[in-house]
């Protein structure tokens, strides 16, 4: 795997730009971009749909017998970058206002952002040939206990980071239906 | 070994799923919809309406505000259910609410937004939103203060916005620029709407070919109430009239003695030059008359009924001191005092003969002609040839004009007979000094008689 940390680069980068558009909307326009208004719902929207297409495009790819196109390792940091910019998006949508359900959301989607740092950490104690495929070690050594415990916790982390993800997502599109209803749409 | 299975659909999600919605559920229904809230109501009081006196009491009941998108009724039905007093307004076309909903891009949250907390003003508006121009006034002129900060309705209209005064325009215009808004409001009044709809149309910018009276010469440049005088209504611009004497009248040099009809001699361009055709007039001009100025002739400005005499205007330049009367005319002529044609044969005295040729002053002596002696001796004195033989006669009875000889001698002739010889007393025609050779007292008769023609030479 390539663990130069490109995507995190990258993301850092995509985050500063989408940083310095919001703050010239919000110098052009003197307040902060509303969640439902043209800028914040844009934000909102985009920033979901990253998210949508971290959890489901990687997942596809990486159980999908028939479309196996494009490294694993690749996917993987696809999934970093689109799982931090497209939280990131979200936030700034948010307005800063953290009610009711949108907030829960909010939380949520900072609890999966953080098991993916954790789980990309652990991720990385394991040994992995350039393609990301675990190695294994031939030796009973400590070491190899240790890259034990590190794929048990591998595991667990899985475990958790999914189901919460799942939890996400549900909230979420419960938001969309609620703000699709009360404001979105109203006449 | 990792299952074609997608992880989303793993056990543990499937009840991670089912506990999230459970959840929201829960909250859902103990909440009402409180779970959807983008923000506390506002909480300012009023007057009950719809049975709450703030949105705050409505509390959880969304409905109250937030239709079904599939539903026919819009958010402002909902609004006007409990805010009577508006859908009363919104019978009056003009009214602030009427006029605002024309435009179909404004809801009634665009000015009044909620679930922004308790103490969220109840109307927030920009002044750039609210579409102005449906009041009949653009605001595009008025988006910045002179201290640079945005325009707040607030500034214009202080006690609320469905009302605006008047005297307000004045009051910071004449803060602004004091000196301007003094002359302006003397030239123009104080209904400063009258002609000001905020898209200025109305302006120094304001494009006076568009008009039917074209701008030219000295007219462009001038201030508008110089010619629209007291223009109150723009309606008052066009109805200016555009003769010349319409606003010139009080500039005529002329006073009114050459019509009413400036632009016959004078030019937008400027008053001078003008091109008056004298020849339009009683008198024509030629001669040195051409080159005369106007003031020469017609003075203050007098120009109509200006004398046309000769003597009028050249009495001064009389040189014959009035003494050839007053008809400059009959001798002089427009191209020049000389040559004067002047015909003595209108005189007392005819000229003829050697007389003809006589230069005036010859006979008229210091200028004086009327009056001049007509006497032969006046002018002409005895010669010593007659001896004062003759004084006291007219020299005309001997002498005509062609000239002094011959003379016809009629009177006693003392030795030689009167028809002697030829005809009449000089002896065969001849002159008196064919004989009288030095003067009248000697005579000879050898001038003609010799011995060789006795009879006389002819």
């Amino acid at each position: 795997m390539s663990g130069n940390g490109k995507e995190l680069w990258w993301s850092l980068i995509a985050s500063v730009l989408i940083t310095g558009l919001y703050a010239y909307v919000l110098f052009v326009t003197q307040k902060v971009p509303a969640a439902g208004e043209l800028f914040g719902h844009t934000l909102g929207i985009l920033g979901f749909m990253m998210m949508l297409m971290t959890e489901t495009l990687y997942s596809l790819r990486k159980r999908s017998r028939i479309a196996r196109w494009g490294k694993m390792s690749e996917w993987l940091q696809f999934h970093i970058f689109t799982g931090l910019v497209g939280p990131y998006m979200v936030f700034l949508h948010t307005s800063w206002k953290f009610n009711g359900l949108a907030g829960a959301v909010t939380l949520v989607t900072a609890i999966v952002v953080i098991s993916g740092f954790i789980g990309r950490y652990i991720y990385t104690r394991i040994p992995r040939t350039s393609d990301g495929i675990e190695i294994d070690t031939p030796l009973g050594s400590a070491q190899a206990a240790a890259i034990a415990n590190t794929r048990r916790l591998m595991a667990l982390w899985h475990t958790a980071h999914i189901p919460i993800g799942m939890a996400l997502f549900t909230a979420a599109f419960v938001h969309i239906g609620g703000a699709l209803y009360y404001a979105t749409l109203l006449k | 070994m990792r299952s074609s299975r997608l992880s989303c659909l793993s056990p543990s999600a499937i009840v991670a799923l089912v506990i999230t919605l459970a959840i929201i559920a829960i909250f859902g229904f103990s909440s009402g919809s409180a779970l959807f809230t983008a923000g506390s109501l506002n909480a300012h009081t009023g007057k009950s309406l719809g049975g709450v006196t703030s949105h705050l009491e409505i509390g959880n009941d969304c409905a109250k505000c937030h239709s079904a998108p599939w539903s026919s009724a819009t958010q402002a039905d909902l609004c006007v259910t409990c805010h009577t007093d508006i859908s009363q307004q919104l019978a009056k076309p003009d009214s602030i609410h009427s006029l605002m909903i024309k435009n179909e891009s404004i809801a009634c949250h665009s000015c009044h937004p909620d679930h922004r907390g308790p103490n969220a003003p109840l109307t927030d508006m920009v002044s750039g939103t609210f579409p102005h121009d449906s009041t009949g006034y653009s605001l595009r002129s008025h988006k910045q203060r002179s201290d640079g900060q945005a325009f707040l309705c607030s500034d214009c209209h202080s006690q609320d916005v469905t009302n605006f005064d008047k005297a307000l325009c004045s009051t910071c215009h004449t803060q602004a620029n004091k000196t301007f808004m003094d002359s302006h409001t003397q030239a123009y009044g104080t209904e400063c709407m009258a002609c000001h709809d905020g898209l200025e149309t109305i302006s120094k910018k304001f494009d006076h070919s568009s008009a039917a009276f074209k701008l030219e010469g000295k007219h462009i440049g001038l201030n508008c109430q110089d010619c629209h005088t007291k223009p109150r209504v723009l309606a008052d611009f066009l109805s200016l009239p555009p003769a010349c004497s319409d606003c010139h009248a009080k500039d005529d040099a002329h006073k009114g003695g050459f019509g009413m009809d400036c632009g016959s001699c004078h030019k937008v361009a400027g008053w001078k030059p003008a091109t008056f055709d004298h020849n339009l007039s009683a008198f024509k001009l030629e001669g040195k008359h051409l080159d005369a100025k106007c003031t020469d002739c017609h003075i203050n400005n007098v120009f109509k009924g200006t004398e046309s005499s000769c003597f009028a205007c050249h009495q001064k330049d009389d040189k014959h001191k009035g003494k050839f009367g007053q008809d400059c005319g009959a001798c002089h002529k427009a191209a020049g005092w000389e040559p004067a044609t002047f015909d003595h044969n209108l005189s007392a005295f005819k000229l003829d003969g050697a007389h003809t040729k006589v230069e005036c002053q010859k006979c008229h002596i210091n200028n004086v002609f009327k009056g001049t002696s007509q006497v032969c001796s006046s002018c002409h004195n005895d010669p010593a040839f007659h001896l004062g033989m003759f004084s006291g006669t007219i020299c005309s009875q001997c002498h005509n004009t062609s000239a002094w000889s011959p003379a016809l001698y009629n009177g006693p002739h003392p030795g030689i007979s009167n028809d002697e010889g030829g005809s009449g007393v000089n002896h065969g025609g001849k002159g008196c000094r064919s004989c009288h050779t030095t003067n009248l007292n000697t005579a000879t008769c050898t001038q003609c008689h010799d011995s060789n023609s006795p009879g006389g030479e002819d």
